[in-house]
């Protein structure tokens, strides 16, 4: 009999105290293993929520939004020096202002929105075919061609609603601040207010609306996540104080900061229960060493080393976490998604669809949406602490006992 | 050759300091039957404890064949109580929750011998000390006083040590199995040359002892039948004459 059946035969010497053993530690391993779930899940979700919603910086006039735009102006001029910025590999800028609409009319009438009674916007880019100038995510060319953004002919792209409502084909002629613009492509996007935009070239729309340079919205595009950051503070820098600068990752923050806080909750609690688990190993082996005093002299009376009274020690705590961590495996794998989803959606995470978050960037939807499943890591993770716990709390509890001289356990009750 | 020269052992108790084993000198010869007697509390168990290295002295030396076991490291100990040595508890000692055999084997695992050997030598000594058949599977729970004894003795020559020690062997057991148990214990001594030292204060054993070493107070009174080493074949002399 080797000193690993050996201790695997002490586990279970006393089958009741075997049993009460196991169930307290598979309830601890199961609530670490859990929380280990819980963590791994949330950080998974907020990593890939963070991968999808990429690598753009959102530029615009300090206040602008909330109806104090009268001193906040930006220029492409200032503009010009975040595009030539090394990270940055695309610039996006926007004029949007609204256009007075009229009753419906057949070609040169003043356009009417595609849905009666809203309003009817116009935006000047230098991006025609970016659905986020026009608040959507979505932009499909159903007719025509993509306007040139560079130039500033009086081109225009409509919705397939505005066209319908206003009799429009693809070079259909439309009055707009007294010019006449031409109809040159026909798209469709995922909004209503984004079928109520017209989009024109950028210098089109600073001409016509004697707004010249102007730009009231500009994304940046940097070239990776890792330099994000550093970007961001740099197009803070160059503009200065007249231009608010966000960065999808800091909007993304606010909406991620509930699940966070819950990664951060399930992780402290994954220590705990970690934590009580090793407590609880430690002292069930330093009763069971203590008890076992005099077993522990005779055996050394007899030729065994200390090392050989310790390995004997560990293989029996190593039964007890084996049977407590297998019970806690399983029962923790079952329980695993629905204690993850309590804790996401008690946490009062702002992702849910129709959030203020959901709305300014489609991927922060459904944040609360998180599949709680145990990858094989997590399991060999799990099994590997549990092992560590096991070996180190029963190490430490017979060491102390088997370094005693022989004589001195002989003479213990 | 078993040579004990000025032994002293003394315990911190609180804020005195008892000497249980108080400059003891002593020899046994290899192949005798030995007895150490006193009253509790005479130091006898201690003595005994320090012949196997189960604690150190506070001062003075132990010679077992030439070798000053007093002196040796923790490894050499390990070894020492491994190789030289067996063990007879009064209270036997035995594994609880292991068979007569496992507990047998028990010293030779540790010693390194293979599993198989183990076994065919556990099942030739348990037979030697009369425990067969499906006693030598029982654990120590469903076995008489007697046999467990037979058990403990049957592992303390496990590894064939050449000293067994044996705390108050028969202590626990009725007349009869007495007997049977110290008569093993003298031909192990005489028919082996394994020396055997029996600490006890049970008259039928010192009877049978080849010496009597009494101690009082942890001192060492006297030695009866000390004489010159006895060979084994002068021991087996000795015990036909009886």
């Amino acid at each position: 009999m080797s000193v690993v059946s050996r201790g695997v035969r002490n586990a279970f010497r006393s089958p009741v105290r075997a049993i009460a053993i196991v169930v307290i530690l598979g309830l601890t391993i199961g609530l670490s293993f859990v929380m280990l779930i819980g963590h791994q899940s949330v950080e998974n979700k907020v990593g890939t929520t963070l991968a999808s919603i990429g690598t753009t910086v959102t530029i615009v006039p300090v206040g602008y939004g909330t109806g104090s735009t009268a001193n906040a102006r930006l220029t492409t001029a200032e503009l010009s020096q975040v595009a030539r910025l090394p990270d940055v590999v695309g610039l996006d800028e926007a004029l949007p202002d609204s256009l007075p609409s009229g009753g419906t009319a057949g070609a040169g009438a003043t356009l009417a929105p595609g849905s009666p009674g809203a309003p009817l916007s116009i935006v000047g880019t230098n991006d025609p075919a970016a659905p986020s100038n026009i608040g959507a995510s979505t932009l499909a060319i159903v007719a025509g061609h993509t306007i040139d953004g560079s130039g500033d002919a009086d081109d225009a792209m409509v919705s397939t609603t505005v066209a319908e409502r206003n009799q429009l084909k693809v070079g259909s002629a439309f009055r707009a601040y007294g010019a006449t613009l031409t109809v040159e492509a026909i798209f469709d996007s995922d909004t209503d207010n984004g079928n109520d935009t017209v989009i024109v070239p950028l210098a089109t729309e600073q001409r016509l609306s004697d707004r010249r340079g102007e730009v009231l919205r500009a994304v940046a595009t940097v070239d990776s996540l890792a330099d994000l950051s550093a970007a961001t503070g740099q197009i803070t820098m160059d503009l200065g104080p007249a231009a608010d600068v966000t960065s999808d990752v800091a909007q993304a923050g606010q909406a991620l900061a509930p699940l966070q806080s819950v990664e951060s909750l399930s992780l402290y609690s994954l220590f705990g229960a970690a934590v009580t688990a090793a407590v609880i190993i430690l002292l069930v082996m330093v009763l069971t060493v203590r008890e076992r005093k005099r077993e522990v002299g005779t055996v050394k009376a007899i030729g065994s080393s200390t090392a050989g009274v310790v390995f004997q020690f560990m293989a029996e705590a190593l039964t007890f976490a084996a049977a407590g961590g297998a019970a806690g495996l399983i029962a923790g794998a079952f329980v695993a998604g629905a204690i993850t989803s309590g804790l996401v959606s008690s946490s009062g995470h702002g992702g849910s669809p129709g959030s203020a978050q959901a709305a300014q960037n489609p991927a922060l939807e459904h944040l609360s949406q998180v599949h709680a499943t145990a990858t094989v890591p997590e399991v060999f993770i799990g099994l590997a602490g549990i092992a560590a716990i096991a070996a180190s709390g029963s190490a430490a509890a017979s060491y102390l006992i088997s370094r005693i001289q022989p004589a001195e356990a002989l003479r213990s009750e | 050759m078993l040579e004990v020269r000025e032994v002293t052992k003394s315990f911190g108790t609180g804020d005195r300091t008892v000497t249980a084993v108080n400059n003891v000198t002593m020899a046994v010869p290899d192949g005798e039957f030995a007895a150490i007697v006193g009253r509790s509390g005479s130091g006898k168990s201690t003595l005994m404890n320090l012949l196997g290295a189960l604690e150190r002295p506070t001062s003075g030396m132990i010679f077992v064949d030439g070798q000053d076991i007093t002196r040796l490291g923790q490894g050499e100990l390990v070894q020492y109580r491994r190789r030289s040595i067996g063990f007879v508890f009064q209270s036997y000692n035995l594994i609880p929750n292991l068979s007569s055999i496992e507990n047998v084997m028990l010293p030779m695992e540790f010693a390194g011998v293979g599993k198989g050997e183990r076994r065919r030598r556990a099942r030739g000594l348990l037979d030697q000390v009369e425990l067969t058949g499906d006693k030598q599977h029982r654990k120590p729970g469903k076995l008489s006083g007697g046999e467990q004894q037979r058990v403990a003795i049957a592992r303390a020559l496990a590894n064939s040590p050449r000293l067994i020690l044996a705390d108050e062997p028969v202590g626990n057991l009725d007349t009869r199995t007495s007997a049977t148990i110290i008569e093993l214990l003298r031909s192990l001594a005489h028919t082996q040359g394994t020396t055997v030292i029996a600490v006890t204060h049970d008259l039928s054993l010192t009877d049978r002892a080849d010496r009597v070493f009494r101690l009082r107070d942890g001192r060492l009174q006297a030695a009866d039948g000390a004489g010159p080493a006895p060979s084994a074949a002068g021991a087996d002399a000795r015990e036909r004459g009886r």
